[in-house]
């Protein structure tokens, strides 16, 4: 419990310096927020545009800038309201969230259930023909970025066989249907595991390789038992522990990977909104969006140590 | 407003204008509209504090009282022809929700979420990027329109909408690229798809800025040998399989009562580009890059990065000029950095397109004092005659003499070549059959949904 509570306390200050980062990158990249005038078309007078930018605190450094934002966030826990629609950024987070976070739990889920079978076998059969074919389509996969991937899978499974949509999170008037949901989910799930199985993959592997060569083993075959035994009584559990630290460290890249599949499959998610809040230079939507990844990954990192202190007893902290 | 109004007339000075109520407007939530909302609606649009985003546009107005409950007398500060279509056009808030409010709170309350208004239908709920559903307004004054529900669903994906139309899911899509509409178009010929298209004139003019600060630019026959040099109709033709229309000049032709297409022309013709070009003494470098003196005729072209026409037209836009002597180069920014350089003058050549008001008139855009940051002049373009001319047309009331001014103004813009004017824009939308309407309704500007009170669902 102490560790706990030293750890968080400890990701006040990693969160203070993300946040002054981030602020900084977005306050010195070309380009105001358009979003607040970004239709020329009703010719909004340049004076009302200064007046804006000037209701805003947007013609200050962007480091008083900053302070303003963090002032509203400690005194008021306010993460401020968009530039777009005026509405506050917590509210358009917390409903495009539960997208998100459907498909990424849906893509670690089977990332987990294919790459760990196949690290696992590839380890036992080293240098097998199994054992290669699986490192070199882990390192294809690998190799792919996500949003060409995304594509790719698009024109063949929706466009050319339409097999599945080519976008969306629900068909229309399909809202609140938990099967039109998962059928829409297909190929942006599909799309993030694949990318994400290499790595997967390679480490439950390295992990493997590791235990089979403990003396412990030998020993169990010396006392008789069978090689499944072996295998799935004695080596697994211990070859899966270094994997419950990836869960921590895979939740950055997932994080990231959203961002492109949602973009490229049009799921108003988290990762949509955010891509938008860059291009239209929404400050407030942009900044509330890195600090909730940044908490995440920080939870997740967090997560992952105390699973692995919970999994393996002689692992202690203090 | 020309619908909650009966009438509105001015003094013939044009200063002092009555506007006339209907008796029986009443807000969605039954509260009768009168004048006294107008009155409120102009008291917080004209208060800085409110923060209106348009306010400027409305400058001349100076007072607005009521007159009775169904009567509202606008007292002007100078005249100006844009008010009918301008003031009168903004939505009438109500003042039984909203007054009691203070201005600075306005934009913070949800009335955005939920608004209250007069028109035939009512917002019922609004999932954000998702959807928006309507439902009949019941204290309307007309009645109570057919179609019972309207979901506008919010679709991304283009390939996505199409799929939509052909499996009869969706009635309506509005506003669809060229691509779709090809498909659509195809797939109605075929017997996939039942649906009616429509491709009506928009508001929109789409060129390419020109910045006059720029050496060489501020040259009358550079920009005349580069609308000549560049082969704007095949480029256009070939993008939009012939049809989209190619612009003549700044008045886009979906302004049927203004658009005058009696302007000097620019064929493309390279060998009146390159004789031009040598007259005004600009002769090829060793690079094949003409120059005169210090300056060489050398420019970045801007695209905003979000794809689209722009990056297939910017390539050939580049090959032509190359054709007489002209080097481009093409720089793809993001849109937000797209408009900073553009309105910063930190920019040589720029695509882009401008229009979108129902009115032709020019001033912010083409008026000497409006360069940018003051207005909306990014070319910092600088003509006495296209002055006077803007200056009369807003003055003007009857409409055969702004008419005149205002090819007036088409014709010199068409000779003094602002912007490298490419084509005018094209609303394109798909319309189930089943859904039965007056297609005269679809006017430029105001899209399908005019007259959506007097749809009917039928048999395909």
């Amino acid at each position: 419990m102490a560790y706990i509570l030293r750890r968080l306390l400890g990701a006040i200050p990693l969160l203070f310096i993300v946040s002054v980062i981030s602020y900084a990158l977005m306050g010195l990249a070309p380009g105001g927020p358009t979003a607040i005038f970004a239709t020329q078309t009703r010719r909004m007078s340049p004076a009302a545009r200064a007046e804006f930018i000037h209701a805003l605190g947007l013609d200050k450094p962007w480091y008083v800038q900053y302070f303003y934002w963090l002032k509203n966030l400690v005194l008021h826990g306010s993460l401020g309201y968009s530039y777009v629609d005026n509405r506050p950024v917590i509210a358009k987070i917390l409903e495009r969230l539960p997208v998100t976070i459907e498909m990424l739990s849906l893509a670690l889920l089977f990332t987990v259930l294919i790459a760990l079978p196949i690290g696992i076998y590839s380890a036992i059969k080293r240098n097998s023909v199994f054992d290669y074919a699986a490192t070199v389509l882990a390192f294809a996969s690998y190799g792919m970025p996500v949003f060409w991937l995304g594509i790719i899978l698009i024109d063949a499974f929706a466009v050319q066989l339409r097999w599945f949509p080519t976008s969306g999170a629900n068909s229309i008037g399909g809202e609140g249907n938990p099967t039109d949901r998962l059928y829409h989910l297909v190929l942006p799930v599909a799309t993030l595991t694949i990318v994400s199985l290499a790595a997967w993959i390679r480490y439950q592997r390295g992990a493997m390789l590791n235990v089979l060569g403990e003396l412990y083993l030998r020993t169990a075959r010396a006392k008789g038992l069978t090689e499944g035994r072996v295998i799935f009584g004695h080596a697994l559990r211990n070859a899966l522990l270094p994997t419950i630290t990836l869960l921590g460290l895979s939740l950055p890249g997932l994080f990231s990977g959203a961002y492109f599949i949602e973009y490229v499959f049009s799921i108003p998610g988290m990762g949509y909104l955010g891509i938008n809040a860059v291009f239209q230079r929404d400050y407030p939507t942009v900044m509330a969006l890195t600090m909730l990844t940044a908490v995440l990954v920080i939870l997740g990192n967090l997560a992952a140590d105390v699973a692995y202190g919970l999994a393996d007893p002689r692992i202690r902290y203090d | 407003m020309p619908d909650a109004a009966t009438s509105w007339r001015s003094t013939p000075d044009g200063l002092h204008w009555t506007v006339d109520l209907r008796h029986d407007l009443r807000f969605s939530d039954g509260v009768p509209l009168t004048s006294k909302d107008v009155v409120f609606t102009w008291q917080a649009a004209l208060d800085p504090a409110t923060g209106y985003p348009y306010r400027g546009q409305f400058f001349y107005i100076k007072k607005v009282t009521a007159e009775g409950p169904y009567r509202v007398r606008f007292d002007l500060s100078s005249r100006n022809a844009l008010f009918v279509l301008g003031a009168l056009n903004v939505p009438i808030l109500p003042e039984h929700i909203l007054g009691r409010i203070p201005h600075a709170r306005i934009r913070a309350t949800d009335f955005g979420e939920r608004p209250v208004g007069s028109g035939p239908y009512v917002l019922e709920s609004w999932k954000h990027d998702e959807n928006l559903t309507f439902v009949p307004n019941p204290h309307w004054f007309g009645g109570t329109p057919t179609v019972k529900r309207m979901i506008f669903q919010i679709v991304l994906n283009d390939q996505a909408r199409t799929d939509a139309m052909e499996q009869g899911v969706a009635d309506v899509d509005d506003a669809i690229p060229p691509s779709a509409y090809q498909i659509l178009q195809a797939d109605d010929k075929s017997g996939r798809a039942n649906v009616l298209l429509l491709h009506i004139p928009d508001l929109y003019t789409i060129f390419i800025q020109i910045n006059f600060h720029r050496p060489g630019l501020g040259d009358l026959a550079v920009r005349r040998a580069m609308m000549y040099g560049w082969d704007r109709k095949a480029m256009v033709d070939g993008y939009f399989r012939g049809d989209e229309q190619l612009a003549t000049s700044i008045t886009p032709a979906g302004l049927r009562r203004w658009y005058d297409p009696n302007v000097m022309q620019y064929p493309y013709d390279p060998a009146r580009a390159n004789a031009l070009l040598d007259a005004a003494g600009y002769r090829r470098g060793p690079d094949g890059v003409r120059r005169k003196g210090g300056v060489r005729l050398a420019y970045t072209l801007d695209l905003q990065g979000n794809g689209g026409a722009g990056q297939d037209f910017g390539a050939e836009f580049q090959a032509d000029m190359k054709a007489i002597g002209i080097a481009i180069s093409i720089r793809t920014l993001d849109y937000a950095t797209w408009v900073e350089r553009t309105n910063a003058g930190e920019y040589a050549l720029a695509y882009g397109g401008w229009g979108g008001t129902p009115d032709p008139d020019e001033l912010t855009f083409l008026g000497c004092d409006q360069a940018s940051p003051i207005g909306n002049n990014m070319s910092y373009y600088c003509d006495p005659r296209m002055d006077r001319v803007l200056e009369a047309g807003l003055k003007t009331l009857n409409y055969a003499k702004r008419r005149a001014l205002y090819d007036r103004m088409q014709q010199i813009y068409a000779e003094d070549v602002p912007d490298l004017y490419l084509y005018y824009d094209y609303y394109r939308a798909a319309v189930s059959r089943r859904v039965h309407f007056d297609v005269k309704t679809a006017l430029p500007g105001q899209y399908l949904w005019r007259d959506v009170q007097h749809w009917q669902l039928g048999p395909l």
